[in-house]
């Protein structure tokens, strides 16, 4: 599903953020990704999230190797993985339903389709009576929780989620993380980078832990 | 995810059957840039110049239609022509093949040809003036002018036949050259207008890279951007265009009412005919396709330089 092998990542001519990253995630595994501010976890999930290529190594994704990827495959790539950024990114002048329609709409589904999706997606997260409401009028968990039904919209073989239960209380928190483990349930291979220690002490799932660049504990299979 | 779908009422409820909005906010750029104002000027001058070029084409026929199948005979004022020579140039004339009918000009009438040059005054009773035959041909004939030509000359010395052949193809000359350069300003309005749109494409790129960046990251691909900035140029286009035609237009029929005013026989006669309202909609549709075509390909172009 996802493996690195001898990865690196600088930015220009800057020192390596990411140094050998080796890394193997099974399909439908769940692991949490620790470690201090600055150790490179953002980085490390936008690889993962094919939004920039590493300096060196070979990052292996769905089946598939990044280097030797045509940019017009990279739609089709991306399109099977969720992302919840940890700064949301939604489009500030869409309606909460149209931010997390995005997804379906870049693929080219069915109108109709899109919306009975969005609806009963945002109505299970909270949303059900802010479906027109622009990100601007959203408190900062609301937001949050429009970016990750955005994220899940498409059912993604792998979700990747940036600090996702940040600006929301234990108890959304909670019902986030089911949302998580359902689709790890349904298959879906989950990372969540995350400083909330009482999230994966209540979880059993392994934690990769970021630490100057480097993975300094391996995780234990799921 | 929820186990039951919401209901049809409530789609409704919540206005959601409309379509789906824009995933790019491009009026933002549109605002700052006002491509449909420069698209508007382009239209405009584009219009004019085909306008212009159509109605000397159709001048340039008329002319021609015109003046075949005429000759002037001229027996020279110096002369001064008896009665029994326009008799001898007449019968001449009436016997040959292919001469319909010969009508000697009165000197009233010479007279009033010489009006534009020489003023109505009492110059033109005292001055000389030559013996015009006005002769008309039948359609389709073509007389050999030089044998003609002999046969008056024996006639009455001096005489000379204009078959009109050199001032036509003067005028016919003056209305391709217009022409012509009526199309170059038509292609220099086309090449500024795609210009203009690549520069509005550009700046509406930058200004919303982010969210450009973010539509890659959840799967669009460059045609689902590019299609955004195509559609908006398309619109913002056609309704600069619309504008630039409706003005140019006006300025046309601005012109027409002037026209007889201005007593030119040089401003050729303009009147609204299915050639021109032909080529004004296609200025229209030609300049919107333009700028929607050339957004697609700059964003097109611009995004395959990205990862």
């Amino acid at each position: 599903m996802v493996r690195f092998e001898n990865v690196g990542l600088r930015y220009g001519l800057g020192p390596e953020i990411l140094r050998d990253i080796y890394l193997d995630l099974a399909p439908g595994s769940f692991h949490f990704l620790t470690g201090p501010s600055g150790a490179g976890k953002s980085s490390l999930l936008s690889l993962l999230y094919v939004a920039r290529r590493p300096t060196r190594g070979i990052i292996t994704l769905l089946g598939r190797d990044l280097a030797t990827l045509r940019r017009s495959e990279l739609p089709g790539l991306r399109r099977q993985i969720g992302v919840v950024f940890q700064e949301f990114r939604l489009l500030p002048h869409l309606s909460a339903l149209d931010n997390v329609a995005l997804p379906l709409r870049v693929s080219g589904l069915d109108e109709e389709q899109v919306k009975d999706h969005v609806v009963e997606l945002l109505t299970w997260v909270g949303l059900g009576d802010h479906l027109h409401a622009k990100p601007a009028t959203l408190s900062g968990g609301q937001q949050q929780r429009v970016a990750i039904a955005r994220a899940v919209i498409t059912r993604p073989r792998l979700l990747v989620a940036d600090e996702p239960t940040g600006n929301v209380d234990d108890r959304i928190a909670l019902r986030l993380m089911h949302l998580f483990e359902e689709l790890h349930r349904l298959g879906t291979t989950v990372v969540v980078a995350t400083h909330n220690t009482n999230l994966i002490a209540r979880s059993r799932h392994p934690e990769l832990r970021l630490d100057g660049g480097r993975i300094t504990r391996v995780p234990r299979a799921a | 995810m929820a186990s039951s779908l919401p209901s049809r009422d409530l789609l409704h409820r919540t206005g959601l059957t409309a379509g789906p909005g824009p995933a790019l906010r491009l009026r933002e750029a549109r605002a700052k840039l006002r491509l449909d104002w420069i698209v508007a000027a382009m239209a405009f001058l584009a219009a004019l110049a085909f306008a212009g070029a159509l109605t000397m084409s159709d001048q340039a026929t008329r002319w021609r239609a015109s003046l075949s199948g005429n000759l002037t005979v001229e027996i020279p004022a110096e002369r001064g022509a008896s009665a029994a020579d326009l008799s001898a140039v007449l019968a001449a004339l009436r016997a040959t093949p292919g001469v319909l009918r010969a009508d000697p000009l009165t000197r009233d009438e010479v007279g009033r040809l010489l009006i534009p040059w020489l003023g109505g005054g009492a110059l033109i009773e005292t001055l000389p003036v030559p013996q015009l035959i006005d002769v008309v041909l039948a359609p389709d004939v073509v007389l050999d002018m030089p044998a003609l030509a002999r046969r008056l000359a024996g006639t009455v010395p001096g005489i000379t036949i204009d078959d009109h052949g050199r001032w036509v193809g003067q005028l016919l000359r003056l209305a391709t050259l217009a022409s012509l350069c009526a199309f170059v300003i038509v292609g220099i309005v086309a090449l500024s207008a795609v210009v203009a749109a690549t520069i509005a494409t550009r700046a509406g790129l930058a200004l919303h890279h982010e969210a450009i960046d973010l539509l890659h990251l959840i799967g669009a691909d460059d045609r689902y951007i590019a299609s955004e900035f195509a559609r908006e140029a398309l619109l913002l286009g056609l309704r600069g265009s619309l504008l630039g035609v409706a003005l140019a237009i006006g300025a046309l029929y601005l012109l027409i009412a002037l026209a007889p005013a201005l007593e030119s026989v040089l401003i050729p006669t303009l009147a609204p005919r299915p050639a021109s309202i032909a080529a004004l909609t296609l200025v229209t549709v030609v300049a919107g396709g333009l700028c929607g075509f050339t957004a697609w390909a700059t964003v097109m172009s611009e995004l395959r330089k990205q990862m």
